[in-house]
């Protein structure tokens, strides 16, 4: 067994924090001899349980440590008296930690973890030329990696390639690759577990091609084979030797995890189309690390004043502006980097909402804690005269507070080890993320429960230690006295209760109002009836626009196919296009569609006004269009669209050019865009573009024609490879997320609202025993229940009504931000917001009712006696 | 408490630093009550004891100098005083007295 050299962490820790004076050392010092001898004699289990037992005895035994652990046991004691409402004060903290704990852990997995490489803090991405991103040509690359001397720059271009375990095989999904340069494994920390890393002389012209795969992938697709390593894989029917498994503590600046790494010196033979040599214009991703002790902005003046002498650069000779300065930008973590203001921002918000739903957890124990004081004035009383401090009481208050708050933290830690796979689904993740829950997470949890805890009994402390000592003994009165000022905290408690929840309740019914209408609406066009067929051309020589023709003219010809279209992706595709036009002045981005004639037809849109894109406009690619029917709405309120046209504000050659509107198209959503209207603009198809366009195939029952149009095209030409898949698939992810969201928001909603009604009825049944004596009064001298139970009502309403009035209005202020994940229906949606606050009355007015008809039975003889 | 009398565990460890002459520290004195009653015993119930023998004048403690053994970390030694020994003893007397008393009856 090994012998520990000293206590472990957390006990020296522990024995820091214990009130030893100055004893502390030999104390200590006695206590890790012990450890250390018993763990070599009895092993770690018994020596750490020992010593876990010496620290506990060593706090006890110090007078102060003795008194904390008095007042917790006298807390236990008073939970166990009083089970109910303290319960649910922790019910409510539990749930409500438990759901900002997996809201955490899944910000942190997405966004604060740093990447997986080594000295992350020091790798920068290169940000130059068009300022957006850290895309350079090739030979800028290669120039650039040459001269500079602070920071050592690297390349990887990302890819799809279909992977095949034998020459015969190809897997059906297409397999996320990097193409690396040679020495971006080393530079980052990408070394290997088994076999060898890519190396700087894989990179070589005429290299034996090679490629290693990330330890995940070769557990899924090679069944973690060691024999595969120094064997052929294919990767695009290209064989290429396997020789490393890559540790899977790297995974490089990325977000996805990348399961292949190749180098560029095999593009031509994997992806082919693209070379790269010293003088190629082929563009790829530049990271840099930085040299021991150099500074990022030292680092940038050298790669500015490089950047500016490149060939390639403009320069003043032109007459143009200097080359932009090279920016660089930390790639430590997902959150870093250029966009870091944006990341933070949206884990801000998610953080918001959560922290929303912990202070209304916490004002709800809170107010059951403030009850609970009010009821123990008597007990205090005795306590202050006895000769107790207020100071000792407070502490008392605070600690039960505290204890109350681990209770809850520890419960609702459990409860994300299940809701965080469900959070997960919410949001779209890359099903490989790795959420769990590191130490971090941990401390935030135990920080945000014991901040919890001391927030909810700071009001109740207060107003318990300051009670008046001589009030409180001479009062009679067997409840102890509700006095103005704990009724006041208790009131604002659930006026901001209610204020919160009403926030929720309407944000949940505009998102489940959005998955409504997008589900019925639908993405209005005929999914289930497309098949996308995607063709990827062979490296040889090829006419791909011969083997277009031929091949539409094919696949017409099927058995049952409809119609055919290309388009220049498929709806739901990854080629997001988006292009700028000025209408009345104002620059609005729009989602293009690039498609020939048939497009409309085959997808099933309807052209309301106008007509379709004809042959000759899509041949002569017109400087033409067709909008979406709410692009002409907002656009052109009340005027025929026919006929205007749209001042395109950039193009990529920064040109300016305008289209003419010759349609209006019913409205469909056909791209990954979470606006409120569609915003789309459908433009003839570019067929001069480098890759080949999607054929777009209706038919009936589309998948059975799938085979059929495969065979079919292999037969123009063997050499190329066809992939077809379902449109439908792709939407029905798409609205499942709509759809998702519309849950969570529910669930979250559903938390705020319990708790807000759980405040009201607390406050209404704590208020409504300690008025049981005025009541039985009023029903002496002849109130009648229903004179009692409007009272009551009425008051207990009101500082429901008070919050809700604050929660419409934040609510309406709070639209804008709520409008991103809102299609089809405004932030101000009417019924969205009637329901929620309907929700929030009825639920208040119900949590009322009880108590105050339960006061009406108070039979007035007693209460009078007691007099 | 008790006045100058000791109780149950006070006169164990009271014993305990009599037996571990001349001087003794914390960590032997837990194992030799630990051995000697067959019960776990925590240092803090040990310390205690410690303190209130010191506080009735039985022992006395001084800190010794730092050592190579501990990683220099310095010890405080007890030692049992002049009353500390004359109350050992007595106590001694004391439960003889009374099982000189039980040997009679039984064999009676």
């Amino acid at each position: 067994m090994a012998r520990p050299s000293r206590l472990p962490r957390f006990a020296a820790m522990l024995l820091r924090f214990t009130p030893l004076g100055d004893r502390r050392a030999d104390v200590t010092a006695d206590i890790s001899e012990l450890f250390i001898d018993r763990h070599e004699r009895y092993g770690a289990m018994y020596a750490h349980r020992r010593l876990l037992a010496d620290i506990a005895s060593v706090w006890q035994g110090t007078s102060r440590g003795g008194s904390v652990l008095q007042d917790l046991r006298f807390g236990i004691r008073l939970v166990r008296r009083h089970p109910g409402p303290i319960a649910i004060a922790i019910g409510g903290l539990a749930l409500a930690i438990g759901m900002v704990t997996s809201m955490f852990s899944l910000v942190d997995a997405t966004l604060l973890r740093p990447f997986k490489m080594t000295d992350p803090s020091t790798v920068v991405t290169v940000i130059g030329r068009d300022h957006h991103w850290s895309i350079w040509s090739y030979a800028d690359f290669v120039k650039l990696r040459e001269q500079a001397t602070l920071t050592r720059l690297e390349a990887a271009d990302n890819a799809h390639v279909r992977f095949g375990a034998a020459a015969d095989q190809d897997s059906a999904d297409a397999i996320a690759l990097q193409f690396v340069s040679g020495g971006y494994m080393q530079m980052l920390g990408g070394h290997a577990a088994l076999g060898r890393s890519l190396e700087p002389s894989d990179d070589l012209v005429g290299a034996a091609p090679v490629a290693v795969v990330s330890r995940a992938f070769w557990t899924a697709h090679l069944g973690s084979d060691t024999a595969a390593i120094g064997q052929r894989i294919w990767l695009n029917g290209a064989p290429v030797t396997l020789v490393g498994v890559i540790d899977e503590r790297f995974g490089g600046p990325v977000k996805r995890p990348v399961p292949i790494w190749t180098t560029f010196a095999n593009h031509d033979e994997i992806a082919g189309g693209r070379e790269f040599t010293s003088t190629s214009r082929s563009l790829v991703e530049v990271v840099g690390r930085l040299a021991p002790g150099v500074s990022m902005s030292t680092a940038q003046d050298e790669l500015s004043s490089l950047a500016g002498m490149l060939p390639t650069a403009t320069g003043p000779a032109n007459g143009a502006p200097a080359a932009p300065p090279v920016r660089l930008f930390s790639a430590r973590s997902p959150s870093s980097g250029q966009d870091a203001v944006d990341n933070y921002a949206s884990a801000a918000a998610i953080l918001a909402v959560g922290g929303l739903v912990l202070v209304l957890a916490c004002a709800n124990a809170a107010n059951l804690l403030l009850a609970g004081a009010v009821t123990r004035t008597r007990e205090i009383g005795v306590r202050l005269a006895l000769g107790a401090t207020r100071w000792r009481l407070m502490r008392q208050l605070l600690s039960e507070g505290l204890l109350l708050g681990l209770v809850a933290g520890g419960l609702g830690f459990l409860m994300s080890l299940w809701l965080m796979p469900l959070l997960a689904r919410l949001i779209p993740l890359p099903a490989d993320l790795d959420v769990v829950l590191d130490s971090r997470v941990l401390v935030f949890t135990t920080g945000i429960a014991m901040l919890c805890g001391l927030g909810a009994s700071i009001a109740p402390a207060r107003y318990g230690a300051g009670g008046p000592l001589t009030s409180v003994m001479n009062s009679q009165n067997r409840q102890g006295d509700a006095t103005p000022r704990s009724a006041r905290l208790r009131t604002s408690f659930v006026a901001f209760q209610a204020g919160v929840s009403v926030l929720m309740l309407i944000a949940a019914a505009l998102l489940t109002r959005t998955a409504f209408v997008m589900t019925s609406r639908g993405p209005g066009f005929d999914v289930d009836k497309v098949l996308a067929v995607s063709i990827e051309s062979p490296r040889a020589p090829f006419d791909r626009q011969a083997f277009v023709r031929s091949a539409s003219d094919a696949v017409r010809a099927v058995p049952t196919v409809e119609t055919m279209s290309l388009a220049q992706d498929a709806p739901f595709g990854f080629t997001v296009e988006m292009a700028r036009f000025g209408i009345n002045d104002r620059a609005h981005a729009l989602y293009v569609t690039r498609s020939d004639s048939n497009y409309f037809k085959t997808l099933g849109l309807h052209v309301v006004r106008g007509r379709a894109l004809t042959d000759s406009e899509i041949a002569a690619e017109m400087p033409v269009a067709l909008i979406g029917e709410s692009v002409a709405r907002e656009f052109f309120p009340n005027q025929d669209p026919i006929g205007r046209s749209l001042d395109r504000v950039t193009s990529e050659s920064g040109a300016e050019q305008s289209v003419t509107i010759v349609g209006v198209v019913s409205d469909a959503v056909t791209t990954r865009v979470r606006t409120a209207n569609y915003g789309q603009i459908y433009r003839p198809l570019n067929s001069t573009r480098a890759d080949a366009p999607v054929m777009l195939v209706r038919a009936a029952r589309p998948l059975l024609v799938a085979r059929a149009i495969e065979k079919r095209l292999l037969a123009i030409d063997p050499r190329v490879r066809v992939t077809s898949a379902l449109v439908g698939r792709e939407v029905e992810a798409y609205f499942e997320g709509t759809r998702f969201r519309a849950i969570l928001a529910i669930a979250i909603a559903a938390v705020a609202f319990l708790l807000a009604i759980l405040g009201v009825y607390g406050v209404t049944a704590f208020v409504v025993s300690q008025r049981s004596h005025e009541v039985g009064v009023r029903i002496a001298v002849g109130a009648t229940a229903a004179n009692i139970i409007t009272m009551l009502v009425r008051q207990s309403l009101r500082p429901v009504l008070l919050g809700l009035a604050c929660g419409v209005f934040a609510a309406l202020l709070a639209g804008q931000l709520l409008a991103v994940f809102l299609a089809g229906i405004s932030p101000y949606d009417p019924i969205a917001i009637t329901s929620g606050t309907a929700a929030l009355v009825a639920g208040a007015v119900i949590a009322v009712l009880g108590p105050a008809r339960r006061a009406t039975r108070v039979d007035p003889t007693t209460v009078l006696k007691e007099i | 408490m008790k006045g100058d009398r000791l109780g149950e565990f006070e006169e164990f460890t009271l014993l305990a630093v009599c037996a571990l002459k001349p001087q003794t520290y914390g960590v032997p004195v837990q194992q030799f009550v630990e051995n000697a009653t067959k019960r776990n015993v925590t240092m803090g119930a040990v310390y205690a004891a410690l303190t209130r023998l010191e506080d009735k004048g039985y022992v006395r403690s001084v800190m010794g100098e730092a050592t190579q053994v501990r990683g220099g970390k310095r010890k405080r030694h007890y030692e049992a005083t002049a009353d500390g020994m004359r109350m050992v003893k007595e106590l001694r007397q004391v439960r003889e007295r009374i099982w000189s008393a039980i040997e009679a009856v039984r064999k009676a």
